[in-house]
C-alpha cells in the first residue's frame, strides 16, 4: 500500500490530505497495468471506476472533439471530468503502457459522503487542478452536489 | 557605599530598565508568535497552494530527452500529413482515429511520442496544434 500512498502524495489533489485520509483512500485503490491502445472508460457506459495515474499517458476524449492528456503521476481522472449521474461522459484511452490506481466510483462517493471535511478538501484541490490544467472542463456546468458524478 | 546610592552610582537603574525592557520585549514576541501559530500551521498544511512552496516536479515539466529513430521520424511525417488535412487547431481524438484507420504502426504510442516531444501541443481549450519547430528538431 505504501506505493499507492506515494502516488497519491505526488498529485496536487490528494497530497494535502491527512495521513489517516490517505490511508482510507489507499484502501479502496486497485493497481491496474495498462497497455497502449487500451480503453479504460467508454462514454455512455455505466461509470464504475475513477482513476489515478501512476505511470504512462492517458487520453481523455471529450465532446466536440476536445481532448485532455494526462501524463503526470498522481493525476486524477474522475468526477465531472469522467462521469455524470453514474455514466461515463468521456472516454479514457491509454496512449502508452503504464499503471493506474483504479477506485470504484461507488466506494469513492461513499468515502466523501462519510467525511465532509475530506470531501471539502478534495473538491477544493480538484477545482484548482481543473482550473489550472483544464479550464475548458471547469467552464462546463458543474453539478450541484458531489454525488451526481 | 551601599543600597540605593550604590545602585545610582553604578548605573544600576538604567541597567535594570534595559533588562526589564529586553525581558518584556521577548515575552511580547513569544506571545505574539504563539497567538499566530495556528496561521503558520495552516500555511504549512496548505503549502501546496502557494506557488513558491510547490514541488518543482509539479511546477514545470522536466525537459524531455527523446531520441527519434528512423521509424519514429517516418511515423511523425505520416502524422504531419494527417494533421495537414485537419483544421487548426485540430482534435487529438480525430487525429488518433485517422491514424488508426490509415493503418499507421502503433498509432497510440506514436502520438504519445509526438506529444512528449512537443511536436503536438495543447491550445489549452481542448484542441491541439502542430509545432513545426519541434518537428524540425526531432523528426526532419
Amino acid at each position: 500500500m505504501s506505493g499507492e500512498l506515494e502516488i497519491l502524495k505526488k498529485g496536487t489533489i490528494f497530497s494535502s490530505l491527512a495521513p489517516a485520509d490517505l490511508e482510507k483512500l489507499g484502501s479502496i485503490l486497485e493497481k491496474w497495468d495498462i497497455q497502449e491502445g487500451e480503453t479504460l472508460a467508454t462514454k455512455e457506459e455505466r461509470a464504475t471506476y475513477f482513476f489515478i495515474l501512476s505511470s504512462g499517458t492517458l487520453l481523455i476524449a471529450m465532446d466536440e472533439g476536445k481532448s485532455a492528456v494526462m501524463n503526470r503521476a498522481g493525476d486524477f481522472i474522475g468526477m465531472e471530468l469522467l462521469s455524470s449521474k453514474g455514466k461515463y461522459i468521456n472516454s479514457v484511452i491509454a496512449l502508452e503502457n503504464g499503471e493506474v490506481l483504479a477506485m470504484k466510483r461507488d466506494d469513492f462517493i461513499d468515502l466523501i459522503q462519510e467525511d465532509s471535511l475530506l470531501a471539502e478538501t478534495i473538491m477544493y484541490h480538484w477545482n484548482s487542478f481543473l482550473e489550472e490544467n483544464f479550464s475548458f472542463v471547469a467552464q462546463k456546468e458543474i453539478p450541484d452536489t458531489a454525488y451526481q458524478y | 557605599m551601599y543600597g540605593l546610592e550604590a545602585i545610582a552610582t553604578n548605573n544600576g537603574w538604567a541597567i535594570s530598565v534595559v533588562g526589564v525592557s529586553i525581558v518584556f520585549t521577548g515575552l511580547m514576541l513569544l506571545s505574539l508568535s504563539i497567538s499566530r501559530i495556528h496561521k503558520i500551521l495552516d500555511l504549512w498544511d496548505n503549502r501546496n497552494d502557494i506557488r513558491i512552496f510547490r514541488k518543482k516536479t509539479q511546477e514545470k515539466k522536466e525537459p524531455v530527452l527523446l531520441v527519434f529513430t528512423e521509424n519514429n521520424k517516418e511515423s511523425a511525417r505520416q502524422f504531419r500529413l494527417l494533421i495537414k488535412t485537419m483544421d487548426d487547431p485540430f482534435s487529438l481524438q480525430c487525429l488518433l482515429y485517422l491514424a488508426q484507420i490509415s493503418g499507421l504502426e502503433r498509432p497510440h504510442s506514436s502520438l504519445c511520442r509526438l506529444i512528449k516531444a512537443g511536436i503536438i501541443e495543447p491550445d489549452h481549450q481542448g484542441k491541439y496544434f502542430f509545432n513545426r519547430e519541434a518537428f524540425k528538431k526531432f523528426a526532419s
